[in-house]
């Protein structure tokens, strides 16, 4: 299994921010602008716009080309590259507690006999 | 190839690792400036007032460390070995009318690029008494809680425990089989990890302030080295392990603390795995940010919406 490990940084990075979350949160129901963005938040436009620079830049985010009106939309790959690291870390205790399993029942089949 | 099995060799140590965002110098400050160190230092709780500290070859150190429950105990110290801002050497000598401590602290702070690597070595007389002072002093949760109280006061907005990780199982075999399946090396190693990998090192001390070594090996070769410290063990109830995977160079990269409890339910053993995160460092960060429960769940919805 191969990860762009830099990729993964960046993705991790971006989310360890608890409003740049709330704000994919958002965008996950759909494309939203700044200002709409903003609403939920005691923050200043630049601050947002901060944010926003943190997702785009570790490509969680792209922005509409309109000068006016320049929509913020969700990129899935990155997420799904970083719930790939989670799943790995879940795979783990799953695997091992399963292997586990068999090996008891070896042990008590072994013990019957 | 097989790898002997031995039992770890620094039976007599307790060995508490961390890697701090800080540059060398400012470490080893906070641990040799009589100002700073009252300020963070001793396991969650503590508080400190230092009388004397001459940071010499041969120099005392004497300070007063106030415990949670009003107990105050009376530290003498004389410094073996100074070699600023490299190592530290110093030992406990007993003090009249208090229980004697017999240990010998290894500080060393290596510097490994803007980041420094802290070795917290506790050695003691024999591996009997390593054990009698993690067992009596929680020393393993001590240290941890200590290195983390200093990486506060470096200025680690981050230091603060971490949302828990949880995973439960219910294995059909009674408690005593199953703690025993977790606590001795040679069962441990035949079910450790996801399948296709291997263990081609257990080591396992399964004592208060035991070490724990493991090597994993998955499908493809690429060998996971991991060292851990067994913190508490209650056989058959409950354990708790201080775990760091470490890089290829042997550093650690992160540390978790893993507590396991038994529970027998009839003639079946329920196991609850809790996983902390304690710290990371820059190279390990990703990893710990993978495995943080609290927007995990939030991040697998998301991509279930858009991965089609």
């Amino acid at each position: 299994m191969k990860v762009e490990t830099a990729q993964l940084d960046a993705t991790f990075a971006a989310l360890a921010d608890p409003t740049r979350r709330a704000i994919l949160a958002r965008l996950a129901r759909g494309e939203a602008a700044v200002t709409e963005l903003q609403k939920p938040f005691a923050m200043s436009l630049p601050a947002i716009s901060k944010h926003l620079k943190v997702l785009e830049r570790a490509r969680l985010i792209t922005r509409g080309r309109d000068a006016q009106w320049r929509p913020c939309r969700l990129e899935a790959k990155p997420l799904a590259a970083a719930a790939g690291w989670i799943a790995d870390y879940k795979r783990f205790w799953e695997e091992s507690f399963d292997r586990l399993d068999e090996y008891l029942l070896t042990m008590t089949k072994e013990k019957k006999r | 190839m097989s790898m002997p099995r031995k039992a770890p060799a620094t039976s007599r140590e307790i060995n508490i690792r961390r890697v701090f965002a800080a540059p060398r110098a400012a470490v080893y400050a906070a641990w040799t400036d009589p100002q700073q160190l009252p300020l963070w230092w001793g396991p969650n709780g503590f508080t400190a007032t230092v009388h004397a500290m001459d940071v010499r070859p041969g120099g005392t150190w004497r300070m007063t460390m106030h415990g949670p429950d009003g107990r105050d105990y009376s530290n003498h110290i004389i410094y073996e070995v100074v070699d600023a801002p490299a190592r530290l050497v110093y030992r406990f000598e007993p003090e009249p009318g208090a229980e004697p401590v017999h240990c010998t602290f290894t500080v060393t702070f290596a510097e490994r690029g803007a980041e420094t690597l802290v070795h917290l070595k506790m050695a003691f007389p024999d591996a009997k008494a390593r054990e009698d002072n993690a067992r009596a002093y929680h020393s393993v949760d001590g240290g941890v809680q200590h290195l983390a109280r200093l990486a506060q006061q470096l200025g680690e907005t981050d230091a603060a425990p971490k949302p828990q990780l949880e995973f439960t199982r219910d294995f059909a075999a009674p408690l005593k089989t199953v703690f025993a399946a977790w606590s001795e090396a040679e069962v441990l190693r035949q079910w450790w990890g996801p399948r296709g990998f291997t263990c081609p090192v257990c080591e396992f001390d399964a004592t208060p302030g035991g070490a724990v070594v493991i090597h994993m090996q998955g499908p493809d070769g690429r060998v996971y080295p991991m060292s851990a410290t067994v913190a508490e063990i209650e056989p058959p109830l409950r354990m708790v392990w201080v775990t760091e995977p470490l890089n290829a160079s042997g550093d650690p990269m992160f540390s978790g603390r893993i507590e396991m409890k038994f529970e027998a339910q009839g003639e079946r053993t329920r196991v609850t795995i809790q996983i902390q995160n304690l710290w990371a460092s820059a190279e390990g960060a990703p990893f710990l940010a993978g495995a943080q429960a609290g927007w995990a769940s939030m991040l697998d919805r998301l991509v279930e919406r858009f991965a089609g």
